[in-house]
């Protein structure tokens, strides 16, 4: 870094580990931040301050939340018998955001990934399980709501095996076209898969 | 330069927040390491053709450092693989076998052969634990560190003939079976792993087949109890011994193992 102040230097490093920042979009930032004046910093190291202190995870979905449990978790409107299963935090957020789910969630924080040496003990598969079977009576069914690539599918089948023998009902997201699109422009993949999943209307 | 070749697709990363990274072990030109551009976007028609495990035809742009996927025409997706759990996990193992012993850009067709064998094997068949020994065998031997299992490693005599006598070993830094007049001179062999008569005779059928050359039919050959048990740990240890480490997903292979025989 050329003749910046130490601080500014400092905050371009620090800027630069964000995801989507670079180098540049760093410097750009930091101006912006150094010339805002003192009262907008303030703002973001307080709003910063806020999320370190106060954000964790849900003790029973693993959703991130500042209260426990989480104000889904906690909802008597929501439904406790559907659990839809989610490899991470934004997932819950794409799926509420189609706003006709009323279930439960659980987070895995990740997949099985056998390259990567993670395995089902590294992600939160125990604690879905005795939710399950904590709640014999209650949980009817499971979605699994993995990525549809190949380690969410990995996962999603052994989840699949594990909660079968435990008498619930459980599904799995379709595959196949999104909505809107050009049935000559998919993929050998995606069409195999929708051809698979096809119902019956 | 756009060349073609045939290949299947080992495993995939993000690269940045656009693009993803095919590991692609071609036909003709070995593994290669190719940048899949917009991979990551959800409108890429290319995402779902760099799945690990797809076999197809892969046109290829030779960069400066990293190729780049321009095309693939999909032959096979392996659906029988991708929908069982166990099968699943076995194919991801060998994957991580073969980029362990394969250098990149290295031809060996033979091996490109064998792998896609592999693979429509574990696809077909019912149990999949013959096919991953079978593959592990094949794809050692075509890397070059191929177990004797019929004559000791250190007299060259066959080894059945002294079968009944007394038991046998199998010594990890000697790659193979020692018969039991140089059991006894135990310390340049490093650890040893005692094995049944059947077991050694398995191996060998195992590794037979695996040096059968093209178009490899699958195994037809099965192990129960204690054979299968002893199988598994020879080919844990030598596998770990050979690569001087544990592949990462070796665990995961063992937990199915270990529940499988606990049924």
């Amino acid at each position: 870094m050329q003749n910046y102040p130490k601080a500014i230097a400092d905050l371009i490093d620090e800027l630069r580990k964000l995801p989507g920042i670079g180098p540049k979009t760093a410097q750009r930032l930091a101006f912006h931040l150094v010339v805002s004046g003192k009262s907008s910093i303030d703002m973001l190291i307080d709003s910063l301050a806020e999320v370190r202190d106060t954000i964790g995870y849900c003790s029973v979905c693993g959703n991130l939340t500042d209260i426990d449990p989480c104000g889904i978790c906690q909802d008597p409107k929501r439904d406790a018998s559907t659990i839809c299963v989610v490899g991470y935090p934004k997932d819950v957020l794409a799926i509420e955001r189609v706003g006709g789910y009323k279930g439960m969630f659980h987070v895995l924080h990740g997949y099985i990934e056998p390259l990567k040496g993670v395995g089902p003990d590294d992600i939160r598969v125990k604690e879905l399980l005795a939710r399950v079977k904590d709640n014999p009576n209650k949980v009817k069914e499971v979605i699994l709501a993995t990525n549809p690539d190949l380690d969410g599918e990995t996962t999603a089948l052994y989840l699949a095996r594990l909660l079968k023998p435990l008498s619930v009902k459980v599904t799995r997201l379709a595959r196949g076209l999104p909505f809107g699109a050009d049935l000559d422009y998919a993929d050998e993949v995606t069409l195999a898969r929708a051809l698979e999943g096809r119902s019956e209307v | 330069m756009f060349y073609q070749s045939e290949g299947i697709v080992l495993d995939q990363a993000d690269l940045g927040e656009n693009d993803k990274i095919a590991t692609i072990f071609t036909r003709q030109e070995g593994l290669v390491r190719a940048v899949v551009k917009g991979a990551q976007r959800p409108k890429s028609k290319l995402r779902g053709l760099t799945q690990p495990l797809t076999h197809g035809l892969f046109q290829l742009y030779r960069g400066r450092s990293l190729e780049r996927v321009t095309q693939v025409s999909m032959r096979n997706g392996f659906p029988g693989i991708i929908q069982d759990y166990e099968k699943m996990i076995y194919a991801r193992y060998l994957v991580e076998l073969l980029t362990n012993v394969l250098p990149e850009k290295e031809r060996n067709r033979a091996l490109f052969d064998l792998f896609l064998a592999v693979l429509g094997c574990l696809e077909q068949k019912e149990d999949p634990w013959v096919v991953v020994r079978w593959a592990e065998l094949g794809i050692l031997k075509l890397a070059g560190f191929a177990p004797s299992f019929s004559r000791c490693v250190s007299c060259g005599n066959g080894v059945q003939e002294s079968l009944q006598a007394s038991p046998v070993y199998f010594s990890l830094r000697g790659g193979g079976a020692l018969c039991s007049e140089c059991t006894s001179q135990v310390r340049p062999y490093g650890e040893l792993i005692q094995v049944s008569p059947g077991t050694l005779r398995t191996l060998e059928l195992l590794s037979t087949a695996a040096a059968s050359a093209k178009p490899s039919p699958c195994p037809n050959i099965t192990a129960r109890g204690q054979v299968r048990a002893e199988i598994n740990e020879v080919s844990r240890k030598y596998i770990a011994f050979v690569l001087e480490k544990r592949l990462k997903s070796a665990p995961l292979v063992e937990s199915i193992e270990d529940d499988n025989s606990s049924k």
